[in-house]
């Protein structure tokens, strides 16, 4: 269809001729008047609400628009519709929408539940309502009786805490008033779900059973915990009887403890009579609920108190969340009708709820306490409250005319900009009601939805913590909805970010000791119900209060939750005690050493600070002036400070040894950092950076003295490009410590503008090396400075060139290489003239420009980057230090690798960036694990800031159409090579669209096993939870896989690489104050032994050995392990070029085949005295 | 087990190593160039073991036929390098004839066109060829298995390895300037030869500045960026002229954009069928 329009396009533009001027005229005259709105408009508010609702009408036209070009009738086919036109004048953001709407009508197809289970469920839905019906009645039951009704192994009443003794009133059971789907199986917004889903049946009790004030004192929960036990006694033979096979359980409704609800599950049978449907994976929920409006809803309000007890106090305190779930049982079906209006009336509600049932499900939200008490359920209502208003002054916020995507925006962008907590919004559930939803800015300081007709908070499950949480993830998902540039319809929809440790930077568990039961006295018990509540609520006021500005975020969750129990129980036995705390931190205050508090003239708030800090708090001058109540930490080896304010705010305020039951993982990620070994022995941090600075500022005194030398050539400048000067080398740099292999930096000096160079590339190299020569002169006479000259092979087939190696008094090394502006030109030339090796000559172009250009651009990148990211440099560290740890570190470009981990940093959807070496490292490997390379290119916007600024001209972010550029290339690679055996990591930046730069001499087996072991890793920490024990897994090599393993053994390099021995004292060992005398005797020597390696076997076997000997286990020893490429062992023709040890082939002429004898034994000959023993797989 | 003690015109020669159980097996034969001096006094050999150098073949020659005497071995540069092919990048770069220490041409240095792991060995004269040769091709024949002279490598010479990457900086100037002397001098010699007479391809002489030094740089400017696939934002010359002046020009300019639109569309559609194929909107 769409080739056919295309063609109608070109072949008959007279006829849209005049249209188009039609329509260009109206956008210019509709243009006019909406800047006149704005111009009369005399609030901002009301400016902005215009502007958004121009925009949404837009919006939603060209929504429509997308149908019509979906399903062109005949009219439109002949010719090109005003419409379409103005189709084509929309933005980037709608070609965006437009795919964005594509996948959303795939996605709903792939989360349609299949209509043979709706049948099914059906069926076994009218079955169960047959049944119910069948139920005898039973009346005036005293509670005696009422116990005694059931035999107590088989069904027990489930009554709430406190289980009543002694009652005035009797229990009946007389047939439901009402049985009715309620929740989203009713409202078709139901999703496929891989673990199944429920379904919500509403059993309403009769309106004779209850009295006026049976909302007090959990009299009406008490009567319906008889008539759901009733329920249950008599289901259970009459399913019996009616081939209706099922298992009933007890359950707590979204974890709340007030009210039980039935389980109805499925059994399979053999019995072919038998309506079964397990296989749907469905389960059934009665609900029992109370009829609409039984009670006075006013006396349900957030603010009242319902459940009297004797207390010294006059007033009891308020009991929200028992009124809350008194009133949510009484109004079950009506919300259901309420929504039904609404999606009536919208077309595209359906879809919204599902697309925002989704969303919140892959980050772990859902109606349940424990899952933050913001579901689908919750999402729907606030979608129709929205629908009718929503804004400052009741302005909509959502039309009924949006579409699905709109919709969803819509919400989410509200959620994200609109504080809940602090404000409410209120609307009426009332069907046929005009009265419009309105925000009102001063709240009560819990997460607010405030329906006028039930008078229920419909976010009464919300904690302030988790609204904090929501309206974060919203913000992020915002973000990723405004983004023109990429497809992000992944991240926000199809990815599950529901790990812990990769949300959150720290993550604590605690488990609570028994004694602290005993403050959940009974004001607790009747405003928080249980002691999850209460217990949460505490620690997070305390953490709070204790980490103000240090933390953006804050979760606190159960580690598991037993809501099941059976039947023949009133309430589940087992309740764990163990919370998960979740932080993100924020990066600008979390490592503050002094906690300010009030200045000292503000006598009631100094000393509520000083209560609350207790012995830790002081006061303090500070330099402005200002006296100030504060408290000052004393940051430790390797835990977060943060932690450290934790554990004395727990033991200060919960319980006073709590810090004991407080584990958590994030230390034993530092220690895996190798500790430098600097004479300041107290700042020695894993993650501290000013070793690096040192470094930085040794190449600035060196540029200064280079720069001020009298040179036939005047210096231009000298720039950075080594993973020490952009503070991700693995190894904190340490002044004389030679065996590091990241020792010298590289550094590229450029020349002042000349037209002398030669144009010919080794007498180029030789102009230079003899400008080298002369500084290496000057240095070595005149200055501090020691320097040589060494050769370098980096460029293949360039063999003049070379490096000054300057060493520097602090203790520093520096290569420098020359560029100058005749280099690429004659690279380039080399590249246009070579005919039939112009792959190879490409190989070396890219080899130059990584070497020359490249590393100075990335070196620049990566230093700003690493400033704004403060986490980035250890994180990138570590990560290196893992793929050191599998062998792998020493096939990566050093930058390949940056890039690579810096993608958590500068776009970490669907998480957040990280603010902790934990989650950092976890989410790098969680990335690599999951990138399919093949079909995915990653494009890097190596920008600072993820927000999305409005001043489009100042922000250097991607455009469109770089993004695009990129992209093509990325497309061309995978035409040539859509199995990626040249090219595997595709990875670009503003900086590189070529997208190879740095992944070029990449090898299939090694990105592969990247993705491999990446994987497992990932798996392993899911299935088996973090730990020392798991995370010294990760970091331990798998040796099996490949086809030999040698063991090589050289000098002791741990000390001479600048890093602490583990197990030692820092006292013990003295830092290293001199170089030797010859420099060389310190390098690695099994680093040369690979090299030689690779030189004579490397185009039959892969390579791997650890870069850094120094910190392996011992730092002497290390492996040199291979893998012959599969090509290299088939059986050849004689060939003079085959260029691998061979054999004849025996019985053969003219066949020869890999001699892996004789290579096995070359190899170890070639080791001498370094080699210990070789294993090869048999 | 049988080894053909021939392959294609080549002698098998198994030879074994220090502590070895399996042979390593060399294949040789006579190295013939057409209108070379060396020819007939010179061996081909292939798949050499590693660091075979003009020693351990001396030693070789002495345990094998004495009398024999080598006087010179070519290996080839690639044996010790991670590349297949060797690329002349002076060649590449630029049209200048310059010669190295010895005074031949850079370009026709033997050891950068012979492949990986072979070697010219050249023997003084024909009757030195002729006894290696013969004692070899006996030791072939019998499928005897020969020891290898190989020279036992301890530590030191990886160290010794690292010490070498660092030049003597007397030396290394004493062969820049030389170097540099040389370039110079091919720079001279083109220049001349470029200012006497330069002929292009339709037979006219072509004038030349005097600051031009090579034929290269007069023959076309590079073609650059596109050879390689970094696509380089092509920055072309704006055009002056109006884009908005004719009616026809705001027309196509939307038809343009609306055909472009479509295309997007139709290609959005296809991604997305192509994304379903692979599953990819699978949520979990």
């Amino acid at each position: 269809m769409g080739k056919k329009r295309s063609a109608q396009v070109t072949f008959a533009p007279e006829v849209e001729e005049r249209e188009i001027e039609n329509v260009a005229y109206e956008n210019g005259g509709s243009q006019d008047e909406s800047d006149e709105e704005l111009d009369n408009g005399n609030e901002e508010e009301e400016e902005e609400e215009e502007e958004e609702e121009g925009k949404a009408q837009e919006e939603g036209k060209a929504d429509n628009n997308n149908k019509h070009t979906q399903r062109p009738t005949k009219k439109q086919k002949k010719q090109l519709s005003a419409q379409d036109i103005q189709v084509a004048r929309e933005t980037a953001e709608l070609f965006k929408s437009n795919i964005f709407k594509l996948q959303i009508d795939e996605l709903m197809k792939e989360l349609r539940i299949k209509e043979s289970n709706i049948h099914k469920i059906e069926k076994a839905l009218h079955r169960l309502h047959d049944l119910i019906t069948k139920i005898p009645p039973v009346s005036k039951l005293t509670l005696q009786q009422a116990e005694n009704h059931f035999n107590s192994k088989k069904v027990v009443i489930p009554f709430p805490d406190p289980k009543p003794t002694k009652l005035n009133y009797t229990f009946s059971y007389l047939p439901p008033e009402d049985v009715s789907l309620v929740g989203s199986f009713g409202l078709k917004t139901g999703i496929a779900q891989p673990q199944g889903s429920t379904i919500d049946v509403a059993i309403v009790m009769p309106r004779e059973l209850f009295q006026p004030k049976d909302y007090l004192n959990y009299r009406a929960l008490y009567k319906r915990a008889f008539y759901m036990a009733y329920l249950t006694e008599n289901l259970i033979p009459l399913s019996k009887k009616n081939n209706l096979p099922i298992k009933i359980t007890n359950h707590f409704l979204n974890d709340d403890i007030l009210t039980p609800v039935l389980r109805v599950e499925s059994i399979s049978t053999d019995n072919p009579e038998d309506l079964t449907f397990h296989k749907t994976k469905f389960s059934i929920n009665l609900i029992v609920s109370f009829p609409f409006g039984i009670f006075e809803n006013k006396k349900l309000l957030p603010d009242k108190n319902c459940i009297r007890v004797q207390a010294d106090t006059e007033d009891l305190p308020p009991t929200p969340l028992y009124n809350a779930a008194i009133l949510s049982l009484t109004s079950n079906d009506y919300y259901l009708k309420y929504l039904y209006t609404t999606k009536k009336s919208t077309e595209a509600f359906k879809d919204a709820c599902v697309l925002g049932r989704l969303w919140l499900k892959q980050r772990g939200f859902g109606s349940s306490i424990n899952e933050g008490g913001f579901g689908h359920f919750e999402f729907a209502i606030l979608m129709s409250a929205l629908l009718n208003g929503g804004g400052l002054n009741g302005n909509k916020i959502l039309l009924h005319g949006f579409s699905s995507y709109q919709l969803f925006k819509g919400l989410i962008k509200y959620l994200a900009t609109m504080d809940l907590n602090s404000g409410y919004l209120s609307f009426s559930s009332l069907i046929g009601e005009s009265s419009s939803s309105k925000y009102n800015s001063d709240g009560f300081n819990v997460p607010t939805i405030f329906d006028k007709n039930t008078k229920l908070n419909i976010l009464w499950k919300m904690t302030q913590a988790s609204y904090q949480t929501l309206q974060e993830q919203a913000k992020e998902s915002l973000n990723l909805l405004n983004d023109v540039v990429k497809d992000r319809f992944d991240p926000i929809l199809l990815q599950n970010s529901n790990f812990d440790h990769m949300k959150y930077d720290i993550v604590l568990n605690l488990s609570i000791p028994e004694e602290l039961n005993d403050s959940f006295g009974p004001l607790e018990k009747i405003s928080f119900i249980s002691f999850d509540n209460y217990i949460k609520n505490k620690i997070y006021k305390i953490l709070q209060k204790a980490l103000g500005d240090r933390i953006t975020s804050l979760f606190i969750k159960s580690e598991k939750v037993s809501n099941y129990f059976p039947i023949s129980k009133r309430k589940p036995t087992n309740t764990t005690n163990s919370y998960i705390i979740g932080l993100k931190l924020n990066p600008d205050e979390c490592d503050k050493l002094v906690t300010r508090g009030p200045n000292n003239d503000e006598q009631e708030l100094g000393l509520k600070f000083r209560s609350f800090w207790g012995s830790k708090a002081s006061l303090r001058r500070f330099k402005v002036g200002t006296i100030q109540h504060c408290v000052v930490w004393t940051p430790s080896d390797n835990e977060p400070l943060v932690l450290s304010i934790i554990k004395f705010a727990l033991d200060l305020h919960l319980h006073s040894e709590i810090s004991h039951h407080l584990s958590t993982e994030i230390t034993s990620f530092t220690s895996k950092l190798p500790l430098p070994l600097l004479p300041s022995a107290s700042n020695q941090v894993a993650s501290s950076s000013a070793s690096f600075t040192a470094l930085r500022s040794a190449f600035d005194n060196m540029n200064k003295i280079i720069t001020n030398l009298d040179l036939p050539l005047g210096v231009k400048s000298i720039s950075a490009a080594s993973t020490g000067l952009r503070f991700s080398s693995l190894l904190q740099p340490v002044p004389f410590a030679v065996s590091n292999p990241d020792f010298w930096n590289e550094v590229v000096l450029q020349f002042e503008t000349s037209t002398r160079w030669p144009d010919e590339l080794s007498s180029l190299e030789k102009t230079k090396t003899a400008f080298l020569l002369k500084i290496n002169e000057l240095l070595n006479n005149n200055t501090t400075y020691k320097s040589f000259i060494t050769k370098d092979d980096s460029i293949p087939f360039n063999e003049d060139i070379s490096l000054l190696n300057v060493l520097t008094p602090e203790g520093f090394g520096f290569k420098i290489r020359v560029l100058t502006e005749r280099d690429e030109v004659l690279y380039l030339r080399a590249v246009a003239n070579s005919e039939k090796q112009k792959a190879l000559m490409q190989d070396v172009y890219l080899k130059f420009n990584q070497k020359y250009i490249g590393a100075v651009k990335h070196t620049r990148t990566v230093t700003q980057l690493a400033h704004h990211f403060q986490f980035y440099s250890s994180t990138v560290r570590l990560f290196k230090l893992w793929l050191d740890s599998q062998l792998l570190l020493q096939h990566f470009t050093d930058e390949l690798i940056e890039l690579i981990a810096l993608k958590s940093f500068v776009d970490p959807a669907p998480y957040s960036v990280p603010h902790s070496l934990e989650n950092g490292f976890l989410q790098i490997l969680n990335f690599v694990a999951n990138w399919n390379w093949k079909e995915e290119s990653l494009v890097l916007d190596l920008v600072k800031s993820t927000v999305t600024d409005d001043d489009e001209k100042l922000n250097d972010k991607l455009t469109v159409q770089a993004y695009r550029v990129i992209e093509q290339n990325f497309e061309t690679i995978r035409s040539n090579d859509p199995s990626g055996i040249k090219t595997q990591f595709f990875v670009a930046s503003k900086e590189d669209p070529s997208g190879i730069l740095w992944s070029n001499q990449l090898a299939l087996p090694i990105s592969s096993r990247l993705t491999a072991l990446s994987r497992v890793a990932i798996q392993l920490i899911k299935k088996d939870g973090l730990s020392d024990a798991t995370l010294d897994l990760i970091f331990t090599p798998a040796l099996k896989d490949y086809d030999f393993v040698i063991n090589v053994k050289s000098a002791n390099l741990t000390t001479s690489s600048g890093v602490l021995p583990p197990n030692t004292f820092k006292n013990l060992i003295n830092p290293l104050t001199s170089f030797p005398d010859d420099i060389t005797t310190k390098y690695d020597l099994i680093q040369a032994y690979v090299d030689e390696l690779n030189k004579k076997f490397g185009n039959a076997i892969i390579f791997s050995s650890r870069k850094f000997t120094g910190i392996s286990e011992g730092g002497d020893s290390n492996y040199v392990t291979g893998i012959f490429v599969p090509m290299a062992l088939n059986k050849k023709k004689f060939r003079v070029n085959v260029g691998i040890n061979t054999k004849p082939v025996e019985d053969s002429t003219g066949e020869i085949v890999i001699n892996k004898e004789a290579i096995y034994n070359q190899m170890t000959l070639l080791g001498g005295d370094l080699v210990q023993s070789i294993k090869i797989r048999k | 087990m049988v080894i053909a003690s021939e392959i294609k015109g080549f002698y098998v020669l198994p030879v074994e190593f220090p502590e070895s159980s399996s042979p390593h097996y060399i294949y040789f034969k006579k190295h013939e160039v057409k209108g070379s001096p060396s020819s007939g006094t010179s061996l081909f050999v292939f798949n050499l073991p590693i660091n075979t150098s003009t020693a351990t073949l001396k030693k070789l020659f002495q345990d094998v036929s004495i009398g024999a005497i080598m006087s010179s071995y070519t290996s080839s540069k690639l044996t010790d390098y991670p590349e297949d092919t060797w690329l002349n990048l002076t060649e590449l770069t630029s049209d200048l004839d310059l010669k190295n220490g010895n005074g031949n041409s850079i370009a026709d240095d033997e050891s950068y066109r012979l492949p990986k792991n072979c070697g010219i060995i050249t023997f003084i004269d024909k009757a030195s060829f002729q006894l290696a040769f013969n004692s070899l091709k006996k030791l072939s024949n019998q499928l005897k298995v020969t020891k290898w002279p190989f020279e036992i490598i301890d530590s030191t010479y990886y160290l010794k390895k690292y010490q070498s990457q660092i030049y003597n900086p007397n030396e290394l100037s004493e062969a820049v300037s030389q170097a540099l002397i040389e370039f110079d001098r091919a720079e001279q010699e083109s220049k001349d030869q470029i200012h006497s007479n330069l002929v292009d391809e339709d037979g006219f002489t072509m004038v030349v500045g005097s600051h031009r030094k090579t034929k290269a740089g007069i023959m076309g400017k590079q073609r650059l960026a596109a050879t390689v696939g970094l696509a380089k934002a092509q920055s072309k010359l704006k055009k002056q002229e109006r884009e908005d002046f004719y009616r026809f020009q705001l027309r196509e300019r939307k038809k343009d954009e609306m055909n472009q639109l479509l295309y997007k569309f139709k290609q959005d559609q296809e991604k997305v069928r192509l994304m379903r194929e692979k599953k990819r909107f699978r949520p979990y």
